[in-house]
C-alpha cells in the first residue's frame, strides 16, 4: 500500500502564513504529543549522531521505542533538506533512502504499520512499502521498476533484488539500512547473508548509514561491529534504551515437591494451578519450549476449563500462516485469554493487551527469560510479569541462577558464525547474476565483513573454481557452466540458471516439510515428513489443537480429516531442546554450591530443601571446584554419573569422550545417556573409575580426535550437509509446477555427501559440514572451556546405596534413549542375535 | 556373501549389490544410472563424474569374483539421453570390451525408454519385461509374479530398511526384498539413492550393511 498525500487534513494550514514554518524538530515532538509520548534521551542522541553520519546499534528490552529512536532519524534529515512544504507532492515520493531489514516477513505488516504513524501525521510525501515473500506478484514487478522512498524487506528478499541488475543503480541511493532484531539473525547464516548483503550495498554507496535494533546481549560491542562490518569510517554507537523495565518473577512451586524429579514430565500436573492463574488476567502468553508440548498444554487447558473453547490459542512455526495470523489478530486485539506458543511469538509484534507471560520449562538462558518476560507490558514504562512453571523440581533452581545472572547483568552472548562457505557460494553467484562481478574486487568487499575477514586466498580460489567449473581445478567437470568468465568479468549469462537460483536464495532449512491439508483443501500447517509418513490411514493425532485422522498423502501434502476421540500421537519437530546456556551453568553451579554450605536464597531454593538434603545426606552437593562422581550398582549393571552441571550438548561429547577413554583402560561398551545437568554411563562390568581418574581421563589433549572418533560423526555430518548442500544451490528445489519434468534431477543430500566423500574429499563444503558438527552440535570450544574448568576440579567419588535425586532423571532418561558406544556392524548383529532368540525361545 | 535357497535356486547375494546365479552361471544387477552426474553437471549441478567409473568398476569386480558368463542388468542401464556424454560411453565401451566374453542382457526399464536407441555396435541383447530365464522371469518394475515361473526378478525400487533399536534410528540400510515372489535388488548404481521400503511380515529382507549381506530375522516368518 502506498501513502496518500491528503492535503485537505492538513494540521499546517492553521499555521499563519507570516510565521515561519515549524522546525523538523517541532514537527517530530508535535507528532510525540499526538501519541502522547515524549522522545527519550537515548532516541534523540541516536537522531544527533545520525546527523554526523554514524552508524550505529540500539539496544534494549522489547516495547521501549528502538523503533522510532531510528526511524524518526532520516525523517528528520530529510524534513532539514526539504523545509519548503510546498514542494512535497505525494505524486511524485522521493526515490528510495530507507531500507528497513527484519528477520521475520510475518513481522513486515506489523512494521509498516509502526513506521507508518509519523509519515501520516507529518503528511510526509514519502512511499512506504513492503516486499516479502509474502508480497503480492503486482507489487513486486511494480517495486522492480521503482522502488518506493522506505522498503521493509527480509534478508532473503533483499538479497534477491542483487540479482537485478537495474536496480542496483536505486540501492545505491539507500542512506540508511535499518536491521531490525538483529540479535535473532546473529550468528545465523541469515545473519551473516544480511552481513554480505550491507558489504555490497556500501560498495554501492559508502557514505551508507546502518544502524541495528537488538535485545541485550553479553556481547553487543560484537554485535554492533559485525553490524557494521571492518573499516569503518566513523566510531560506532552503541546506544543503549530505556532502563530495564520493571521485572516481577513468580515462580509456581508445585506441591508437594516430588524427591526424584524427572525431566520430560511435561508438568501438566500443574495445569490447575496456571488454569487459577489465567482466571486472574487479561491476556497472556504461555511459552512452551517445543512444539509439541505447545499442542499438549492446549489439550489440557481446555480439558481443564471447557468453557475456554475460543477464548485460548495456539501458535507454532509450523502453523499455517493464516492460523498464525488469526490468532495475532485476536491478540492485538485483546480477544484472547491465553496463546499457548513456542518461540514463534518471541519476536517483535506489538500485543500491548498482555499482561501476563508464563514461561513452561526452564527458558535455559538468562537473556531469553527476560526477553519473553518483555513480552507482557510491552509499552514504555509498564511492568513486565512472568509465571515460571517448572516441568522437574530441579528447575526451579535453574530459575533461581538465572534470577541472579540477570541482576549481575551476565547476560549470554550471541557468537557471530565464521565464515560458513555454502552462504558465500549462494552470494558470489547472486552477484554473478546481477551483473557480474570481478574476483579481486568483490574478495575486497566480501573480506570486510567480520564474517569472512579471514578468507584465505585458498579458500577464495576454491569457490570461485567452485561456481565455474563445479569443483577445484583437478575436478573439472566439463559440461558444467554455472557462472562463465568473460576476460576478468564473472556472470552468469543462462536465465535458465539465474531463474533457479532465485528460487533457492535463502538460507532457512526446513527440514523435509510436508504440508497438513483437510480433504476440501485449507491448509493447516507443516510437520516433519518422517513423522507424517510413519502415520497409517485412520490413525488419529494431534495438530493445531485439533484431532486429525489421516487420509491419505500424496505429493507431498499429507490429507487429513477432523475426528473425534484421543489422539494417538503428537508430531514431534526437531531441534525443540536448547542446552543450558554457559552463563546459567555457571550460576547454577554457584546455586548448588550456596546450597551445600546450607545458604537457601529465595523462594524457589527453599521450597527444595528436602531435595537438597537427600542429595547432600546420601551423596554430596558439589562446590564449584567440585566435579562430583557416582557409583552405583543397580539391577542393570554398573551405572557411573558425573555431574559437570555444563549444559547438555557439552555433555554429550564429555559422555563419548570418556566412554572412549574408559575403553582404552579396558575394553568395556557403555550406554549412556545426558540432560544438562550430567551424564550416565551404565555397563554390565565395573567402570574402571580410579585408575581412569589418575590418567588422562579430562585431559584437553587429543580432544578433536576423540570426540570425532568417538561419535558418529560421519552420520552427524551428513546430516548437516544436508543444509549446506541447499544453500550452496547443490540441491535445487525447483519451481513447484516443474517437480515432475525435473525428475530426472532428483538427488538427496546423502547422495552429494557419499559421492564427493568419495571422489572429491578436498570439497570445502565437506570439509565445512565437520566443522558445524564440531561447533554447532558438539559446541566443542565450549567443551573445550569444561574440560580445562574440570581439569582443575577436585573429583568427589561417592557410592550411594541408592539413586540421588540428581541422578535419578538421568535414569529415566536413559530408560528412554539408549546411545552406545558400540559400533554400527556389532549393534546390528547384537539385535540380531536378540531378535532371534525373541523370536524363537526354545532354543534357548 | 551369502548363500540362499528360493524354490529350488541357490543364489548368491553379494554385498556388492548383485545377486549371482551359479547354475546359469549369470550374474544380475539393477539400476546402474550411468552417466547420472553427466546430467546433472549439464544441468549446472555441481557432482564429480566419476560415479559412472565407479559403478562399473564394482560390476567388474562382481563378474571377475564369481566367473559369470553372463550380465543381467534389470533395466534403468543410462540415467538419461543426455548421459551418453563422450566420456561416459568411452567408459561403458571400454567395460564391454574388458568382458568381452561375456554375454550382456538389458531388461528395458523406465529409463531406458526415454533414452531410447542404444548404439547398434555395442552386442547388447535389449528385452523387454517378462522374459525368461529357465524359471525365472525378469522384470524392471515390480509387478505381479506370472504364474508360470518360480521367481520374478527385479529393480527399479532402490529398496533401503531402516533398523532402529527401540525408538532410536540405527541406519539406513540397501536390501534384497523378496515378497510375493518376486526379490526386488538393490541399486548397483552409484548417485541414485534409495527409497525405504515397509516389508510386510512374510516378506524376507537382506540388508547390506558395511560390506556384509545380513538377513532380518524379524521378517520371513512363514518362510521359517
Amino acid at each position: 500500500m502506498s501513502f496518500e498525500f491528503k492535503p485537505q487534513n492538513s494540521k499546517w494550514n492553521n499555521v499563519p502564513k507570516s510565521r515561519k514554518q515549524p522546525t523538523p524538530s517541532q514537527r517530530v515532538d508535535a507528532y510525540f504529543q499526538s501519541m502522547g509520548w515524549r522522545p527519550f534521551r537515548f532516541q534523540r542522541s541516536v537522531w544527533n549522531a545520525y546527523m554526523t553520519g554514524a552508524s550505529g546499534l540500539v539496544h534494549s528490552a522489547t516495547g521501549t521505542g528502538k523503533t522510532m529512536a531510528v526511524w524518526i532519524a532520516p525523517i528528520l534529515k530529510w524534513l532539514k533538506e526539504n523545509p519548503e512544504t510546498s514542494c512535497w507532492n505525494a505524486k511524485r515520493p522521493p526515490s528510495l533512502r530507507v531500507l528497513w531489514i527484519t528477520p521475520l516477513r510475518a513481522l513486515a505488516g506489523d512494521t509498516e504499520n509502526a513506521l507508518r504513524g509519523p509519515l501520516q501525521y507529518l503528511e510526509l510525501p514519502w512511499r512506504l512499502e513492503s516486499r516479502t515473500g509474502d508480497s503480492k506478484a503486482s507489487l513486486k514487478a511494480r517495486q522492480l521498476k521503482k522502488l518506493p522512498t522506505a522498503l521493509i524487506t527480509t534478508p532473503e528478499s533483499l538479497s534477491l533484488m542483487l540479482t537485478h541488475e537495474h536496480l542496483l543503480e536505486q540501492l545505491a541511493e539507500v542512506e540508511l539500512a535499518v536491521v531490525d532484531e538483529w540479535h535473532e539473525l546473529l550468528g545465523t547464516k541469515r545473519g551473516v547473508q544480511t552481513e554480505l548483503v550491507l558489504a555490497r550495498l556500501r560498495q554501492l554507496n559508502p557514505r551508507l548509514q546502518t544502524w541495528g535494533l537488538s535485545a541485550t546481549l553479553g556481547n553487543i560491542e560484537q554485535a554492533c561491529q559485525t553490524l557494521l562490518g571492518q573499516n569503518t569510517k566513523t566510531r560506532p554507537r552503541i546506544v543503549a534504551g530505556m532502563n530495564r523495565k520493571r521485572l516481577h518473577l513468580q515462580s509456581i512451586i508445585p506441591n508437594p515437591i516430588e524427591r526424584f524429579p524427572w525431566s520430560g514430565h511435561i508438568g501438566t500436573r500443574m495445569v490447575p494451578q496456571v488454569a487459577e492463574l489465567l482466571d486472574g488476567t487479561r491476556s497472556a502468553l504461555l511459552f512452551a519450549n517445543t512444539r509439541s508440548q505447545t499442542e499438549i498444554w492446549y489439550q489440557q487447558l481446555l480439558k481443564q476449563r471447557p468453557d475456554w473453547t475460543g477464548q485460548i490459542a495456539l501458535h507454532h512455526g509450523s502453523l499455517d500462516s493464516s492460523v498464525r495470523r488469526w490468532v495475532e489478530d485476536g491478540l492485538r486485539a485483546g480477544k484472547l485469554r491465553a496463546v499457548v506458543c513456542t518461540s514463534s511469538l518471541d519476536l517483535g509484534v506489538d500485543f500491548t493487551a498482555v499482561d501476563l507471560v508464563i514461561q513452561i520449562g526452564s527458558p535455559k538462558g538468562a537473556a531469553r527469560l527476560l526477553q519473553r518476560a518483555g513480552r507482557s507490558g510491552h509499552q514504555p514504562g509498564a511492568q513486565s510479569r512472568l509465571a515460571f512453571v517448572p516441568t522437574n523440581a530441579l528447575e526451579l533452581i535453574e530459575l533461581a541462577a538465572a534470577q541472579d545472572a540477570i541482576a549481575a547483568g551476565k547476560l549470554e552472548a550471541r557468537p557471530p558464525l565464521n565464515k560458513p562457505l555454502d552462504v558465500l557460494v549462494q552470494h558470489v553467484v547472486t552477484v554473478a547474476i546481477g551483473g557480474g562481478f570481478k574476483a579481486d574486487a568483490l574478495l575486497k568487499e566480501v573480506r570486510s565483513t567480520m564474517a569472512y575477514q579471514s578468507l584465505t586466498d585458498e579458500e577464495w580460489t576454491w569457490i570461485i573454481d567452485f561456481v565455474v567449473r563445479g569443483g577445484s581445478s583437478l575436478t573439472a567437470y566439463p559440461e558444467y557452466r554455472r557462472v562463465v568468465v568473460d576476460g576478468e568479468w564473472y556472470q552468469v549469462k543462462e536465465p535458465r540458471i539465474a531463474r533457479m537460483h532465485r528460487m533457492n536464495i535463502g538460507t532457512i532449512a526446513s527440514d523435509a516439510a510436508m504440508q497438513i491439508k483437510y480433504l476440501k483443501g485449507a491448509t493447516l500447517g507443516t510437520a516433519e515428513e518422517s513423522f507424517l509418513t510413519k502415520l497409517k490411514p485412520g490413525e488419529r493425532f494431534q495438530f493445531a489443537g485439533r484431532v486429525l485422522e489421516m487420509v491419505r498423502i500424496r505429493e507431498n501434502v499429507a490429507y487429513v480429516r477432523r475426528t473425534k476421540g484421543e489422539p494417538e500421537s503428537i508430531p514431534r519437530w526437531m531441534g525443540g531442546r536448547m542446552p543450558l546456556s554457559a552463563e546459567l551453568s555457571e550460576f547454577l553451579r554457584r546455586k548448588i554450591e550456596q546450597a551445600s554450605a546450607g545458604q537457601l536464597v529465595g523462594r524457589e531454593m527453599r521450597s527444595l530443601q528436602g531435595l537438597l538434603e537427600l542429595q547432600s545426606r546420601w551423596s554430596v552437593l558439589p562446590q564449584r571446584d567440585e566435579l562430583l562422581v557416582e557409583r552405583i550398582k543397580t539391577r542393570d549393571g554398573h551405572q557411573l554419573f558425573v555431574f559437570p552441571f555444563e549444559g547438555r550438548l557439552v555433555h554429550e561429547g564429555l559422555a563419548a569422550l570418556l566412554a572412549l577413554r574408559l575403553s582404552k583402560i579396558k575394553p568395556i561398551s557403555f550406554s549412556m545417556a545426558c540432560n544438562d545437568y550430567g551424564i550416565v554411563l551404565q555397563s554390565t562390568q565395573p567402570i574402571p573409575i580410579e585408575p581412569a581418574l589418575a590418567t588422562r581421563l579430562l585431559s584437553v589433549e587429543n580432544l578433536v580426535d576423540d570426540v570425532l572418533s568417538s561419535m558418529n560423526a560421519t552420520e552427524m555430518a551428513m546430516r548437516q550437509f544436508r543444509q549446506i548442500a541447499r544453500v550452496a544451490g547443490l540441491i535445487q528445489g525447483g519451481y513447484p509446477s516443474d517437480r515432475k519434468s525435473s525428475g530426472h534431477l532428483q538427488a538427496s543430500s546423502n547422495m552429494f555427501f557419499e559421492v564427493f566423500s568419495k571422489y572429491d574429499s578436498g570439497n570445502l563444503l565437506l570439509e565445512q559440514s565437520r566443522r558445524e558438527v564440531l561447533d554447532q552440535q558438539l559446541e566443542i570450544s565450549r567443551l573445550r572451556v569444561a574440560l580445562e574448568r574440570l581439569g582443575q576440579c577436585r573429583v568427589v567419588l561417592t557410592n550411594p546405596s541408592k539413586v540421588t535425586p540428581l541422578a535419578f532423571p538421568l535414569l529415566v532418561d536413559k530408560l528412554r534413549e539408549r546411545v552406545s558406544s558400540e559400533s554400527l556392524i556389532d549393534r546390528i548383529q547384537r539385535l540380531q542375535r536378540q531378535l532371534e532368540l525373541s523370536a524363537d525361545p526354545e532354543s534357548c | 556373501m551369502l548363500k540362499i535357497q528360493i524354490e529350488e535356486n541357490e543364489f548368491h547375494l553379494l554385498a556388492q549389490r548383485g545377486l549371482y546365479w551359479p547354475d546359469e552361471r549369470t550374474l544380475f544387477v539393477t539400476d546402474t544410472h550411468l552417466g547420472k552426474s553427466a546430467t546433472f553437471q549439464r544441468n549446472s549441478m555441481a557432482i564429480p563424474g566419476s560415479t559412472t567409473h565407479g559403478t562399473l568398476s564394482t560390476i567388474s569386480k562382481m563378474l571377475d569374483a564369481t566367473g559369470a558368463t553372463s550380465l543381467v542388468i534389470l533395466g534403468d542401464l543410462f540415467h538419461a539421453r543426455s548421459s551418453l556424454a563422450a566420456e561416459v560411453v568411452g567408459a561403458f565401451e571400454e567395460f564391454l570390451e574388458q568382458h568381452a566374453r561375456v554375454q550382456f542382457t538389458l531388461v528395458r526399464g523406465n529409463h531406458d525408454l526415454r533414452v531410447g536407441e542404444l548404439p547398434s555396435r555395442w552386442s547388447i541383447e535389449i528385452v523387454d519385461p517378462g522374459a525368461r530365464k529357465s524359471a525365472l522371469a525378469l522384470g524392471h518394475e515390480p509387478t505381479e509374479k506370472p504364474s508360470d515361473c518360480q521367481i520374478l526378478l527385479c529393480g527399479h525400487l532402490h529398496p533401503a530398511v531402516r533398523i532402529r533399536e527401540g525408538r532410536q534410528l540405527v541406519g539406513k540400510f540397501p536390501c534384497f526384498w523378496l515378497n510375493d515372489g518376486r526379490l526386488v535388488l538393490p541399486a548397483v548404481g552409484e548417485f541414485t539413492g534409495t527409497m525405504v521400503i515397509h516389508p510386510g511380515p512374510s516378506d524376507r529382507i537382506w540388508a547390506l550393511v558395511m560390506g556384509e549381506v545380513i538377513e532380518l530375522p524379524q521378517f520371513g516368518a512363514a518362510a521359517q
